[in-house]
């Protein structure tokens, strides 16, 4: 099973919701995190890979920019069309109050370049958010499980 | 037709098939056009009528529920699934997320994602913005009908890349 974490980016909330699923949390810096506010990543617009779970499922990040439901249903259309069982591709979406914010940052970045200070806005952001996250990711689980 | 329905066609029909997705806005106009060009609706020999333009299934017919599903339009030629959806304002990269999707299921071969949205002009924008955010379609739909005919050598140049792309493809 591929399981999707889909944010309004897919370098910050949805990352980090990816990661914790994954058994790792953050670290006082948040350097543990590869891919955090990589706006690089963030531009490509390709599923961000973090990594594997103890049931070999690949766990991604995704950004989807604007309607998070939107992208949910067409993530799902574009499942069932191409042949795909429910189970094969789960997408979880993530939120915060901040995403719009940090979506927009994130545009800023993109034009303005992405220097130290992306990173460190983007950490100020997350830092706080962390436990409605981690909430998120918990309630997630026991959907996967069921799949 | 739910696309549970047209997969299952689709897949019966001929199973090398590509899907092609074309994506815009509203998914109601330029993306719209674009399919119908590609399916052979229209002519792309002349700029169609406005007549010929509203009789196109979707065209300027979408409501909001309509965003972010892939409503299917026919077969080309070549059997091939052509697909129109409309993803509010998601930028270039949207092609990307889909094609990274189709990967992620291990059918990115099968897919080709064209954003009409660079095609689109401002009569386009402005006609589409008043018929269907703002519901009126009396006032939008002329100046959208306009535009359309305005971007149709435009749109034309864009399925004939896309046909290009799909025959590379296929090789």
């Amino acid at each position: 099973m591929k399981i999707i974490f889909l944010g309004m980016t897919g370098v910050h909330q949805a990352l980090i919701a990816g990661y914790y699923y994954l058994g790792q949390k953050p670290d006082a810096d948040f350097k543990n995190l590869k891919g955090f506010a990589d706006v690089k990543l963030e531009i490509s617009g390709f599923p961000i890979l973090l990594g594997q779970d103890q049931n070999d499922n690949m766990v991604y990040a995704l950004g989807c920019e604007t309607d998070i439901l939107m992208m949910k249903k067409t993530i799902e259309q574009l499942r069932d069309i191409l042949g795909g069982e429910p189970g094969e591709l789960v997408v979880l979406p993530v939120t915060i109050p901040q995403e719009k914010l940090l979506l927009w940052l994130t545009s800023l970045a993109g034009v303005i370049g992405a220097g130290r200070w992306y990173f460190y806005v983007s950490r100020l952001i997350a830092r706080r958010k962390l436990l409605p996250i981690y909430d998120q990711v918990k309630q997630f689980e026991a959907r996967i499980i069921q799949h | 037709m739910t696309w549970k329905t047209v997969y299952i066609w689709y897949a019966v029909i001929k199973e090398n098939s590509m899907i092609i997705i074309y994506h815009c806005f509203g998914g109601s106009h330029s993306s719209v056009t674009a399919a119908a060009i590609h399916l052979g609706l229209i002519s792309s020999d002349k700029t169609p009528s406005s007549d010929e333009i509203m009789a196109l299934p979707y065209f300027d017919k979408t409501t909001d529920h309509d965003f972010g599903s892939l409503r299917f339009m026919g077969f080309d030629d070549q059997n091939n699934a052509v697909y129109v959806l409309g993803k509010k304002s998601q930028s270039d990269r949207f092609s990307n997320v889909l094609m990274g999707i189709a990967e992620l299921l291990g059918k990115k071969d099968e897919v080709v994602a064209v954003n009409t949205m660079g095609r689109v002009n401002w009569s386009m924008k402005l006609g589409g913005f008043t018929s269907r955010r703002i519901g009126a379609a009396r006032f939008g739909r002329p100046v959208v009908l306009k535009g359309t005919q305005k971007a149709f050598w435009e749109l034309v140049n864009l399925v004939e890349m896309t046909k290009f792309k799909i025959l590379n493809r296929a090789q």
